[in-house]
């Protein structure tokens, strides 16, 4: 394996990590995509794609970010990017707003308070366990 | 152009070949999107059998058989012998491939006919004896009134003896001769004391029928009762009337083939039994109507058995009606028969709910088309789908007689849709549908 990699050369590498990256993005989409479409209308995108299939192929697709990220030459890297990150708050909240829509969606016969209870008891519970897993303190 | 990370220098080289490779991408997901939507738009449906590996097929229902019913598992079909398979589903599609795959032993099975029905499974049952009117209904003919006791009809002795058992005249139905001649003539009512099997009472906003042995069988429930019979048809009663009766132990449910609901399930009634049904649009595909739904209570729930779910696949029960408004008739499932109900008296004496409305020309062959071999191997003919579409029914039964006997290892059928604007307009309004129909939105399929 470590071969290949040198067989391919630097650049080459840099593209596929590149590229891996624009497949990523794609595949995200087309994975939020998916679970809209599904909570508008079962069945309408996994009768034809498995959702297994297209978690594969994203796992499989940041294995090999991963992967290759440390292959990459040190040449090629201008800058970290960690001080360009945009805050956790940030980047978070289309995807906790999304969610609490597909939470509520799901919950669609059930009366409107409990409806919106469960969605708060889920968020607090995410919340606490975030703060519990992840809080280095 | 995107460039998701901009820390990864490249030299001017590399950089155009990541823009042609990234533009090529993109590209190639685009036409992947287009592919998608063509499968999500004009979708195909296949069912497979095969005959080498049964483990393979379940879940599938294609369900090759003979005349008698018995499923081949072998892939052996003998010549002259007439043999079916069927699928179920939901959708309008433009063409059927069936696709034969035979053993290199086999002889060819070219120029073999296949014909297609498409109706409702129990519609296609064989059609047997017409059936009378339902026990308890009154009916008259000119000065002649009768109650539908066991089976039978019996004469009232006259209009004083009518009047003496408390039955209202307003309450029968004016029929002919022709209907009555579908049931039986009986003994003649002449006893003003006892009431004949088949009366029905109501006392304090309960309603009973008089059973044979003598006795009261109460209804679980007013909705019971009018599931079965018009309100007039009960004999009002006081209290001490059933000082008279002993009443039976076990309540009478609601008719075979009503629509009772739970909670957010539904179930179709069949004698003793309740099936369960899988879904709405199962429901709406079977030919049920909402309005039809009687709310049940968890007591009257506990007097059946639950069947298995019923699905799209599955039989109407017994006890359900279908109406063929091409031929105005109306027609009862019983112990795997089909009985003709001969007019519409007799028919709403059954029914008290809309009938599952489908063509009679769906006991018609709609399409056929001969095997013929492929350049790959098998045998394979296209069913053209074009004048199945308004029958009802989403039950496809495919016949067959081989010429020779045959040995088959493959049998597969390919629904397809034609990709053309109306059909696009037909999905599309389809999917409208099905979101107005899931969140509740009028307009919605009732």
């Amino acid at each position: 394996m470590q071969l290949s990699i040198k067989k391919l050369g630097k650049n080459n590498v840099a593209i596929i990590y590149k590229l891996l990256h624009d497949s990523l993005l794609v595949l995200i989409i087309f994975f939020i995509f998916t679970l809209i479409a599904e909570a508008i209308l079962p069945d309408i995108i996994i009768s034809h794609i498995g959702f297994s299939k297209i978690v594969i192929a994203l796992l499989l697709n940041i294995f090999l970010i991963t992967f290759l990220a440390g292959k990459i030459s040190i040449e090629n890297i201008t800058q970290k990017n960690g001080g360009k990150n945009k805050s956790l708050a940030k980047f978070a909240s289309p995807f906790i707003i999304l969610g609490a829509l597909l939470l509520f969606n799901n919950q669609l016969g059930l009366n409107l308070f409990l409806n919106l209870f469960i969605i708060l008891i889920c968020g607090i519970i995410g919340y606490l366990s975030y703060q519990i897993l992840f809080n280095e303190e | 152009m995107l460039d998701l990370t901009k820390e990864i220098k490249l030299d001017e080289k590399s950089a155009l070949r990541y823009r042609r490779w990234q533009a090529f991408f993109y590209a190639f997901c685009f036409a992947s999107a287009l592919y998608v939507a063509y499968f999500i738009f004009f979708p195909t449906q296949e069912f497979n059998f095969s005959f080498t590996m049964l483990t393979s097929n379940k879940g599938n229902a294609v369900n090759p058989r003979t005349t008698e019913g018995t499923l081949i598992t072998d892939g052996k079909f003998s010549a002259g012998q007439k043999n079916y398979f069927d699928t179920s589903l939901v959708g309008s599609f433009s063409k059927i491939k069936l696709s034969f795959t035979p053993n290199r032993s086999s002889s060819s099975p070219e120029n073999t006919r296949i014909d297609l029905r498409k109706s409702y499974r129990a519609f296609l049952y064989p059609e047997s004896s017409p059936i009378g009117f339902k026990n308890g209904t009154l009916v008259k003919h000119k000065n002649d009134y009768y109650l539908i006791s066991e089976g039978k009809r019996r004469k009232f002795k006259d209009r004083s003896t009518l009047f003496a058992l408390g039955f209202s005249e307003s309450a029968f139905i004016d029929t002919d001769e022709q209907d009555l001649s579908y049931t039986p003539l009986d003994e003649e009512i002449t006893d003003t004391k006892i009431y004949p099997a088949d009366s029905l009472f109501k006392i304090d906003d309960v309603y009973y029928r008089s059973s044979t042995d003598g006795s009261l069988e109460k209804f679980s429930s007013a909705g019971a009762f009018h599931s079965q019979y018009e309100e007039n048809f009960a004999i009002p009663k006081n209290a001490d009337f059933l000082d008279a009766y002993a009443v039976a132990k076990n309540p009478i449910g609601f008719a075979d083939g009503s629509l009772i609901s739970y909670g957010t399930s539904a179930f179709i009634v069949s004698r003793d039994k309740i099936y369960p049904i899988g879904n709405p649009d199962i429901f709406l595909n079977q030919g049920y109507d909402w309005n039809d739904i009687i709310i049940a209570s968890s007591d009257e729930l506990s007097l059946y058995t639950k069947e298995k779910l019923f699905t799209l696949t599955s039989v109407h029960p017994d006890g359900t009606i279908f109406f063929a408004p091409d031929t105005q008739k109306w027609y009862q499932i019983e112990n795997g028969q089909k009985h003709e109900l001969p007019s519409e008296k007799i028919a709403n004496s059954w029914l008290k709910k809309h009938p599952i409305s489908v063509l009679a020309k769906s006991l018609d062959v709609l399409g056929g088309c001969d095997l013929q071999k492929e350049t790959f191997g098998g045998y394979a003919c296209l069913i053209p789908l074009n004048d199945s579409e308004d029958t009802a029914g989403k039950y496809y039964e495919f016949t067959f007689m081989a010429k020779n006997d045959l040995k088959i290892n493959n049998l597969n059928l390919l629904y397809e849709k034609n990709m053309t604007v109306q059909n696009l307009k037909l999905a599309l309004r389809n999917m409208i549908l099905r979101i107005k129909a899931r969140y509740g939105i009028q307009g919605a399929p009732q």
